[in-house]
Order: structure tokens, then sequence, then C-alpha cells
């Protein structure tokens, strides 16, 4: 399919394939990322309390921080969405949400259609094994039949273009083939739903309009794809609608190039 | 057809979910092939590679029995094939809460990726320790058949619930060893002086008749450790079916063990991420 097919805004037509389409349903979702664990969970700390030290938990006034604030977002078949905001703002969280990573602490979140996701790179990566092994075991993850990931190896290999590195240890790899393989992995091992968490950074310019193009010609093929990123360049050519997020809040949904400009001009002042 | 499934699933505050353990099957080829890969690892560029996991046992099991030859003048022979039996049914529950202990640690870039039943980490711990259990078994029973072939009888069938209880036992040890050591890092340090402790107070490479003394006889009759190596030995060593009490003791073990970690499964399974 054509790229510029994926252009209009309208969802293309539902494929035998999903028949169901695919969706993602948020609705008023809060979500709250305990600090706790992190003092309460070891005997030291619960050693020096006996002598009246008090654990940061109780010197903090929250045990937790409220990563996303009552968010209601729903995403179509067919869009590409950009997230956009600060650090800090809920970005990634609100992916790993969706992935079903995180439990939200209260609200709906639905997801219809099978999530690939790619987040950190590097993570979900065997250091000692080959890269062609590391297709193997995330495709597994996925939930993949070592028959499909066969089936799927030579495509992936073929985009990924890192030549013979693909047959030697990940921990060889540069941080750029880490990007090249893990990308190609993620969008050849079909999913309905496409998570990507601000990994385009390392990749040179050559690769990032190689992979901006082929997530325009997903959305047409696979079905949804949200992606998380502070480069307006790519919010402005790859997706077709953009949110920006706040503090845990929506503080702007809409097309792409405007929330983009109006994120930029607020960063500005 | 996996590619083309698609699945809902509600996340919400009483998250439910269905088909846990559907969703652990569904996902057997991925646990499968870490656990192969953990034994890969192990064992890149050794010479000897898998051979290590008979091997050490052996080695081991001929330096006790060598020792307290000279210590205590006890038939060598014999008394190897029992500290031999001992040394692997051990190493398999060891390897159950260590490895189990590391799991979910090791397997941190899986679990920031994708949402998959956490059991399965401790599962492939458990599969990682039954394929190197079956290996040290084979060596094991090679070296009982070379050096007393009239162990050997039709009662060594009796090992087949053996095996079965094993993991039985050694499973749920996995679960909770990982989330324990989750939460509370110090576990991995501190839970090793407490095996080292239950393998003096165990009739590992001791003699059996040494926990049968008074000071000791009630601790054996609810060891789990004692029994296990009972129902193991009494076919193989004595050539005698196995005694039904300690398999009740197994039983009653095992079931409390699984209550448990099922238990603190349910409880902390979408918690598990928070503690990275």
């Amino acid at each position: 399919m054509t790229v510029s097919s994926a252009e209009t805004y309208l969802p293309p037509p539902v494929e035998e394939r999903y028949p169901e389409g695919c969706f993602v349903q948020m609705d008023n979702v809060i979500l709250r990322y305990p600090i706790g664990p992190f003092v309460k969970g070891s005997i030291k700390v619960g050693l020096f309390s006996l002598f009246g030290h008090k654990p940061l938990e109780a010197r903090v006034r929250r045990p937790y921080i409220t990563a996303l604030d009552g968010v209601s977002l729903t995403f179509m078949r067919g869009e590409r969405v950009g997230i956009i905001g600060r650090n800090g703002a809920g970005k990634s969280t609100a992916l790993l949400s969706i992935a079903g990573i995180y439990p939200i602490a209260s609200g709906g979140l639905t997801v219809q259609g099978k999530i690939q996701a790619l987040f950190n790179i590097g993570l979900g990566f065997e250091p000692d094994a080959t890269g062609r092994e590391n297709i193997t075991y995330r495709g597994l993850a996925m939930g993949c039949t070592p028959e499909e990931i066969e089936k799927r190896a030579e495509e992936i290999i073929a985009f990924a273009d890192i030549g013979e590195f693909i047959d030697m240890p990940i921990r060889t790899y540069s941080s750029g083939m880490y990007v090249r393989l893990a990308f190609s992995i993620s969008t050849y091992l079909e999913g309905d739903i496409l998570l990507i968490d601000e990994v385009f950074g390392a990749g040179d310019a050559a690769f990032q309009k190689k992979a901006v193009e082929r997530i325009r010609s997903l959305v047409t093929t696979a079905g949804l794809v949200v992606m998380v990123t502070h480069d307006m360049k790519i919010i402005n050519t790859a997706c077709s609608r953009a949110i920006w997020l706040e503090r845990g809040r929506v503080r702007m949904d809409g097309p792409a190039q405007e929330v983009a400009e109006a994120y930029l001009k607020d960063t500005a002042g | 057809m996996i590619f083309s499934a698609t699945k809902t699933f509600t996340v919400g505050l009483f998250d439910l979910r269905m088909g846990y353990i559907r969703d652990i099957i569904r996902y057997r080829h991925f646990w499968v092939h870490l656990a192969l890969s953990d034994l890969r690892a192990r064992f890149r560029r050794s010479y000897l590679g898998i051979l290590w996991v008979a091997l050490q046992p052996l080695l081991l099991t001929l330096i006790i029995s060598s020792v307290l030859k000279f210590v205590f003048n006890m038939t060598f022979t014999e008394y190897s094939i029992y500290i031999f039996s001992g040394i692997i049914a051990w190493d398999f529950l060891k390897g159950c809460v260590d490895f189990g202990a590391a799991c979910f640690l090791t397997a941190e870039g899986y679990i920031r990726q994708v949402r998959l039943p956490m059991a399965i980490y401790p599962l492939k711990a458990l599969l990682y320790c039954a394929i190197v259990f079956t290996m040290a078994f084979a060596g094991f029973a090679i070296y009982t058949l070379l050096l007393e072939p009239s162990c050997f009888s039709w009662y060594w069938l009796y090992l087949f619930p053996f095996f079965a209880v094993l993991v039985l036992f050694g499973a749920p040890l996995a679960i909770i060893s990982a989330i324990i050591n989750i939460k509370f890092r110090d576990f991995q340090q501190f839970i090793g002086l407490i095996l080292q402790i239950i393998w003096y107070m165990s009739p590992i490479f001791l003699p059996r008749n040494v926990f049968d003394k008074p000071m000791l006889r009630d601790w054996t009759a609810i060891n789990p450790i004692a029994a296990l190596m009972d129902i193991f030995r009494q076919p193989v060593l004595d050539g005698i079916p196995p005694d039904l009490r300690a398999y009740g003791l197994m039983l009653v073990w095992a079931l409390g063990l699984w209550a448990l970690s099922l238990w603190m499964l349910v409880r902390n399974e979408r918690k598990i991420i928070f503690y990275y």
C-alpha cells in the first residue's frame, strides 16, 4: 500500500484479519507509582527504624507519585498517535499502562488487539546471544511460535540491515544497531497495536527516515501506532494525531502539527 | 494461529485475569527457550560443557566419601552412592531456591517489555533445575550400576513418583523464593546460610542413622528433606518399597507450600514491576 493512502484521517477499512478492529480506551485512568517499596523493602531500614530513624516514606507526604491523573483517551484503528510533553509528564507511563505492564489504580483501561511494544532498547535483548537468536527470543516473548518467527526472520534481518553483525553477540552492537534490530523486530512481528517509546534518537538520519516510512505503512496494514518522542519532526512526519501530556493530565489533543506547534510555543515561552 | 488472535483484557481495580494458566501454556515456547538459553550460557566455552552437570556432584561425592572413609573408616562404594543420591536431590532443591530468587531479576528486560504471567519465570527456573537434575541422575544411575550392579531392581520404578514429588515440592519453592527476593533483596544473601544449616541437619552426606538419634528424631520426623531422601534411597539403595509415611509428609509439605506460593503470587503478580 502506498504511503499517501495513510495520509487521510479516516481509518482504513477494517480487514478480514481484524474483524473486530483494535482500539485502546482509557477512561479516567489514574496510575500511582508507589515510592514505598524502595524504602520499605529492606531489612536495613527496618533495623534503623528500631532506633528511631524514620524511613523516607514517613518523611515524604505521599507514599506514591500520581503518574497519570485522570487520563481519558480513545485510540482507534488506523491512528498514528504521538505523545509529547516535558520529562516526567507521564508519557512513558501511559504507554506502559496500555501495554499492561503497570497496573492502574482506578479508572478503566480496555485494550483490544495484540500489543507489540518497543520500549527501552537493550531491554529484552540477551547480550551474549546473537542478533538472530534474539529475534527468536523476542518473538517468543510476543507469543509467536518458532515457525512463525522463522518465516519472518529474513524480513526482519533485511530491514535492520546490519550486515554480518546479525550473527554476532548483541553486546558487540553499537547503539544504532540496537535500535535498528529492535525496531525491525517489533514492526515485523505483527501486532495490532505498536507502542514505541523514544527510540529513534540513536538511529542515524537514513534509518529514521526508513523507520518513519515503515510506521506510516504499518498503520495501513496493521492497526494502531502510539509513540512517545521529543522529536517534533517525527511527530510532524509520522503522526496523524498528538497528545500533549502535562503532569499526568491531557493538556491538548488534536492533529499532530497543531499540538506540536502549541507545545513548542509553550516551551519556548 | 497466534498472529491473528485478538486479545481483550481490561485492567482495572479488580483485575482478575482469566486464562492465566492458558497463557502459561501459550507462552511455553518462550520459557522453555529461556531455560535452555540459561543452560547454554552456563556452559558456554567450557570444554566439557553439559557433562559438568553430572561431573560436579560426582567429584564432590568422591571427595566427601574419601574424607569420610579416612576419618570414620566407612565402606567407600556403598557410601558414595548414598552421598551421590543425596547431593543431586539436594542440588535440585537448592537450585529451585537460588534460581527462583534470581529469576525475576534476570528477566527484567522481558518483564518491562511485555506483560506475561509472572509464574513463567519461576517455572523457567524449575525447568532448568529439572533438566540439570535429569542429567545428574543419569550420571548417578550409571555410577551405581557400574559400582554396585546389585542395587538395580524393579523397585527403581518407584523413582517415578519420587520425581513427581520432587517437582511438586520444588515448584512452589521457586515461586516463593522469587517473590520474596524481588521485594527483599537481602533474601538472596540470607537464604544461603539457612540452606547450609538445613544441609547439615538433613541426611544428605551424613549417615541416615545419625538423624534417628534422640536429639534429632523429632526434627527428622517433620523434615521434608529427610522424607525426600528416604523415598529416593529406599528403592534404589535398600531395595525396599518407599515409606508411605514419608510420602504423606511430602504431600503435606507440598500442599502447604503450594497454598503459600499461590497466595503470594495472586497478591504480588501486578506489583512486581514496582520493585525494580
